[in-house]
């Protein structure tokens, strides 16, 4: 049903499968009324084009932190981080961002929320107009697009932002937690979703969640990240056949991946017994 | 997708069909207020004229509501005419109060140091009475149209600037990111996003300051004027003209009355104005 035809995409050869993005030294300390607070303590990390990879850590962590540092929306106190090759300065324009919450704007219909990143980029509003009833339809909101978002279902709506940031074929696509807010059944379908989606795509995705199966059920690799200060304590590659499936989650690699993390989180005082 | 999904479309399907029922049950409802407006003012009023008959009040005191619409019929140019110079008066203060109001409130939300500035000294007049500083400003402008739009200025752009702020305060920090992300100038971002978004909260400040504007302009007429309703009230006041005193009331509410209706109408055709304008539409008639 997702074929490259229905979303009238590129091939994978022509997107150039994303871009690498290289984290090196970064720090961040954030000034506060009792001295400074460390967020990000020294994360190097490289993550190759096309590759999906999860961060993965308790709240408040700074995972969100290294995400919008990536994006260019947030400074950095120290180090350097290459998106492509080049230096991030200021706001990245080559991204597609997913919050945990899906952010439309009420006023504007489905279709006119997907459109602003058309708009703004100044693109070609025909051409993107039917890319974005397709992707609209293949992810399951065909003839909703002149509906507004306080119609739409929590699910639904995240939808829409995913759509929002996938119709103007960034190589990089940043999630924060996007799925965080839904329900257990709908956020598996998101899964899928996402799955199949990046699977013709072949961005470069970077995830954040709180979910270790969520995490490894989609990423090629899952950074696990250390309480604050944000540190990068474990590296897990999950070389599980694709497409995964929900069932893969109970396999006995599957849960000797989740034992590993949670060994993580155990000895880093994150979970106690 | 899957059945999840289809179920959700299901749902959604059947309430976007009931979008035109729902408008038709408002429209309906603001008609069936506007029929309970009416009843309710004719009871009152009818209420009045047999109360006061019976109790044989004096005329110079509370006059009957037939003996008001005399004076209404009888005065008519004359309520007309100066009707025209109060409107003119609240117009151009409200216009003003509007734009300064917004300007202001722009500059509070977008630059830290004037806030802290401005937001104190904005505060700190409202403390002052108007009606206090009003013969100052007779002095300093003479009894021109200048001084009432003063008037109606300090008095009517203080919600402006209250509720314009907390609208473009108000975004969400991740709606302004994602359009940066896209590319956005910050005019860009202002128009397509913080605008639009403080709609609702705007035009609540600007209900608030046309029905402030009309006691401006009558402030502004009671310490020095040559003409208006305001100077007509104090005339008829001289004269112990009660019936026309009430005749110039009436039409007083009457102007703030239609002038809220104007902008809560110029709201209506505003992008922006959405889901909120349900809630407004709630409150109002709520208030009625």
């Amino acid at each position: 049903m997702l074929s490259r035809q229905v979303i009238g995409l590129p091939n994978a050869a022509e997107l150039g499968a994303g871009v690498s993005v290289t984290f090196n030294n970064v720090t961040k300390v954030y000034p506060s009324r009792d001295g400074s607070i460390e967020a990000v303590d020294d994360v190097s990390l490289d993550v190759g084009r096309g590759e999906f990879v999860s961060l993965v850590g308790p709240s408040g962590c700074g995972k969100t932190t290294l995400l919008m540092m990536a994006a260019g929306l947030k400074s950095r106190t120290g180090g350097e981080i290459l998106v492509g090759g080049q230096r991030v300065e200021g706001p990245q324009t080559n991204t597609g961002i997913v919050f945990q919450d899906p952010t439309l704007l009420p006023w504007r219909s489905v279709l006119e929320n997907v459109m602003l990143q058309v708009e703004i980029r100044k693109l070609d509003r025909d051409r993107f107009r039917k890319r974005a009833l397709k992707l609209l339809e293949s992810t399951g909101l065909g003839g909703f697009e002149s509906s507004y978002p306080h119609e739409l279902s929590g699910g639904m709506r995240q939808r829409v932002s995913l759509v929002r940031a996938l119709i103007h074929e960034p190589p990089l696509l940043l999630m924060d937690e996007p799925f965080g807010a839904l329900d257990a059944i709908t956020r598996d379908q998101m899964n899928i979703d996402i799955q199949k989606l990046w699977m013709e795509q072949r961005q470069t995705v970077l995830f954040v969640t709180h979910s270790v199966s969520e995490a490894l059920f989609l990423s090629d690799r899952v950074l696990v990240i250390s309480p604050r200060p944000a540190r990068i304590d474990m590296e897990l590659a999950v070389e599980l056949p694709r497409p995964r499936k929900l069932s893969d989650r109970e396999s006995p690699d599957f849960g000797r991946l989740v034992g590993e993390v949670r060994d993580v989180f155990l000895s880093r005082g994150v979970l106690r017994q | 997708m899957i059945d999840e999904t289809q179920q959700e479309v299901v749902q959604s399907r059947t309430r976007s069909s009931s979008e035109a029922g729902a408008r038709r049950r408002r429209l309906l409802r603001s008609l069936r207020t506007l029929g309970e407006v009416v009843i309710g003012l004719t009871l009152i009023t009818a209420a009045a004229e047999v109360i006061l008959r019976v109790l044989d009040v004096p005329t110079f005191l509370v006059p009957t509501p037939t003996r008001v619409a005399d004076s209404f019929f009888m005065n008519w140019q004359l309520l007309w005419t100066n009707s025209l110079v109060t409107l003119k008066e609240v117009l151009l203060g409200f216009i003003v109060a509007a734009a300064g109001g917004f300007v202001l409130a722009v500059m509070i939300a977008y630059v830290p140091l004037l806030r802290r500035l401005l937001y104190p000294v904005i505060v700190a007049s409202q403390t002052i009475p108007k009606i206090a500083i009003a013969p100052l400003l007779i002095v300093w402008f003479g009894f021109g149209l200048a001084p009432k739009i003063i008037v109606v200025f300090l008095i009517a752009f203080f919600p402006v600037v209250i509720a314009s702020t907390v609208g473009l305060k108000s975004v969400d920090e991740n709606m302004l990111h994602l359009v940066r992300s896209m590319g956005a100038s910050a005019f860009q971002a202002f128009y397509k996003v913080r605008l639009v978004h403080a709609v609702p909260s705007i035009f609540s400040g600007l209900k608030i300051a046309i029905t402030l504007s009309v006691v401006g302009a009558i402030v502004g007429e009671f310490v020095g004027a040559d003409a208006g309703l305001g100077y007509l009230l104090l005339i008829a006041n001289g004269q112990l003209d009660t019936p026309l005193m009430f005749a110039a009331v009436v039409v007083l509410s009457l102007m703030g009355v239609v002038l809220f209706a104007v902008v809560s109408s110029i709201e209506q055709i505003t992008p922006g104005h959405l889901r909120d304008a349900e809630v407004t539409d709630e409150v109002t008639s709520a208030t009625l």
